[in-house]
């Protein structure tokens, strides 16, 4: 078997008293994807952000195989950016050559065309030269991802990246990322509470609930004792095919059951979890 | 007017420092810590007291406590101890203290400290002008070399450090930097109204445009809009030279924001 691309061992990560996730051990490959499944709190974010070198481990270590620093690629849950900054949407895309660029040098010719070309993969070729402010949610995303891209990453780490946008947006999102997936090579590691991720897109499944627990193959995730475990509350799985198209809180629907999103025509399971 | 040796030096002075005050006042805008200039000014009041008090150049005592204060309340402020408003304004308080402190030991009347509170274009020297020179072409210099490191960490610090900017290092270096800029601008506007030089050219040139280089470029021609014509303004009214430059800078902002393009515009017309 080849090399991880990115290695756990033993890792913990403490934040004073809080203990963010404990012992981990696991290994990413390349050229693969892994959804990191589990409840807020749980550890997702400070998962990637150590994959990113943006948090140290208090213990343990995580090392990289063949990997520079400056080929990973980091579009994070809630960018602390001021959207009236006065750039264009290419001029973002653009900074993420930069650390490829060195100081003093300034994109060239060469660098505004890659830039343009990953502006066009991503659906964002009409709108590179308005201002970024002026974009929608799910155009900001994207230029999130393209500017990730620009770096050329070998290895992407997108945090909630679907959060707020519809049922329609998540589809487009994960087509996009698994086409440039493919298209790229690339390894992609996608923190996510959308269950939809994981039939339609993922290799591998990582539960994040203080520790990590790997699942190679999707499907073998799909028990609801198991989901109770990871989430701490009563869930019921809304079938499509052989896996959940998505979970829901049961305390929840009984409230107000939500209905089954529009064109699922799967059969919805009657049993409870326990 | 320029036939006056000090008008001349003031002029020259004045159209160095509002170029320097505008580019650095980009980036203090652009992180949102428009605040931190009055910290900085306010600290270096004790910095020009314990100048006087010890008989050293005060611009290089002024430069050492407007340095220390910059850096301070970037620290204390980044590892999440306390928030920027509180440090800036302890460090501001503590700075203004240790001035008065220095005044009331310096025996004799300080009159010389009125000049650097308010600013004088009569305290212009022409070793203060190569002083001015010499430490703009260097900060401006940095600010050149690592601009658009800069520009992106400004714009996202998180995916800066991510992407291997030194994030951090261009946090205190631009900390510096404003510093240094506040120390040799304090005897053109004044340690009050040096802060307003900073952020109302950068701020002006926001209501014209959402392209970076065009405000660069409008921050600096404010800039100079301000100084030189407030300059003139305080020679032929014969009042405070920082107050007219502050005070015209002020009236073109506010005029700017009734007609800014951008605001009037709305998301779909923003000026290209």
């Amino acid at each position: 078997m080849s090399e991880p691309l990115v290695k756990f061992e033993g890792v913990t990560v403490k934040y004073g008293d809080v203990t963010a996730l404990s012992n981990v051990n696991c290994e990413i490959f390349k050229a693969t994807s892994t959804a990191l499944l589990g409840p807020n709190g749980g550890g997702k974010t400070t998962f990637l952000k150590l994959v990113a070198g943006l948090v140290k481990p208090t213990g343990g270590k995580v090392s990289y195989h063949k990997l520079k620093r400056s080929r990973i690629g980091y579009v994070p849950q809630e960018s602390d950016v001021d959207w009236q900054f006065p750039v264009t949407a290419l001029d973002v895309v653009l900074m993420g050559r930069y650390p490829v660029l060195g100081l003093v040098r300034w994109p060239g010719k060469k660098d505004k065309a890659a830039a343009l070309d990953i502006c066009s993969e991503v659906g964002l070729l009409k709108v590179a030269s308005r201002p970024v402010g002026t974009l929608s949610g799910g155009q900001k995303q994207r230029v999130a991802i393209a500017r990730a891209l620009a770096g050329r990453p070998e290895l992407l780490l997108l945090d909630e990246p679907t959060s707020g946008a519809d049922v329609k947006a998540k589809d487009q999102f994960y087509s996009l990322i698994s086409y440039l997936k493919e298209r790229l090579l690339l390894t992609v590691i996608i923190a996510s509470h959308d269950l939809q991720v994981v039939p339609k897109f993922v290799d591998d499944v990582a539960c994040v609930a203080g520790g990590v627990h790997m699942h190679s193959c999707p499907s073998d995730i799909w028990d609801e004792g198991h989901f109770q475990r990871l989430y701490g509350t009563e869930v019921e799985a809304v079938l499509h095919g052989k896996v959940p198209h998505r979970m829901v809180d049961v305390h929840r629907s009984e409230r107000g059951k939500p209905e089954p999103a529009a064109g699922h025509g799967g059969k919805k399971s009657s049993k409870k979890g326990g | 007017m320029l036939e006056s040796a000090f008008m001349t030096r003031a002029m020259l002075a004045g159209v160095i420092v509002s170029l320097l005050l505008s580019v650095l006042g980009f980036f203090i805008l652009l992180r949102k810590m428009s605040f931190i200039g009055v910290g900085i000014a306010h600290a270096a009041f004790g910095g020009v007291a314990l100048g006087q008090l010890l008989g050293v150049p005060v611009l290089v005592s002024a430069a050492f406590f407007s340095v220390a204060t910059g850096v301070g309340i970037g620290a204390v402020t980044r590892n999440g101890r306390i928030k920027e408003d509180t440090a800036i304004g302890i460090f501001f308080a503590a700075g203004m203290a240790l001035g008065i402190l220095f005044i009331y030991l310096k025996p004799g009347y300080s009159a010389d400290i009125i000049s650097y509170l308010f600013g004088s274009i009569l305290a212009v020297t022409g070793a203060d002008l190569w002083i001015i020179a010499i430490v703009s072409t260097l900060v401006l210099g940095l600010i050149l070399l690592f601009f658009k490191e800069l520009l992106a960490s400004s714009f996202d610090a998180e995916l800066a450090r991510v992407s291997g900017i030194p994030e951090r290092f261009l946090f205190y270096l631009l900390l510096g930097l404003v510093s240094l800029g506040i120390v040799v601008s304090i005897k053109i506007v004044g340690i009050v109204l040096v802060s307003a030089l900073l952020v109302l050219p950068a701020a002006t040139a926001l209501q014209y445009s959402r392209r970076w280089l065009l405000v660069v470029f409008l921050a600096v021609l404010f800039g100079l809009i301000y100084t030189i014509g407030g300059l003139i303004a305080s020679y032929w009214l014969d009042i405070p030279s920082g107050a007219t430059i502050v005070i015209l800078g002020t009236i073109i902002f506010l005029v700017s924001l009734l007609f800014s393009p951008v605001r009037r515009g709305g998301k779909s017309k923003v000026p290209t």
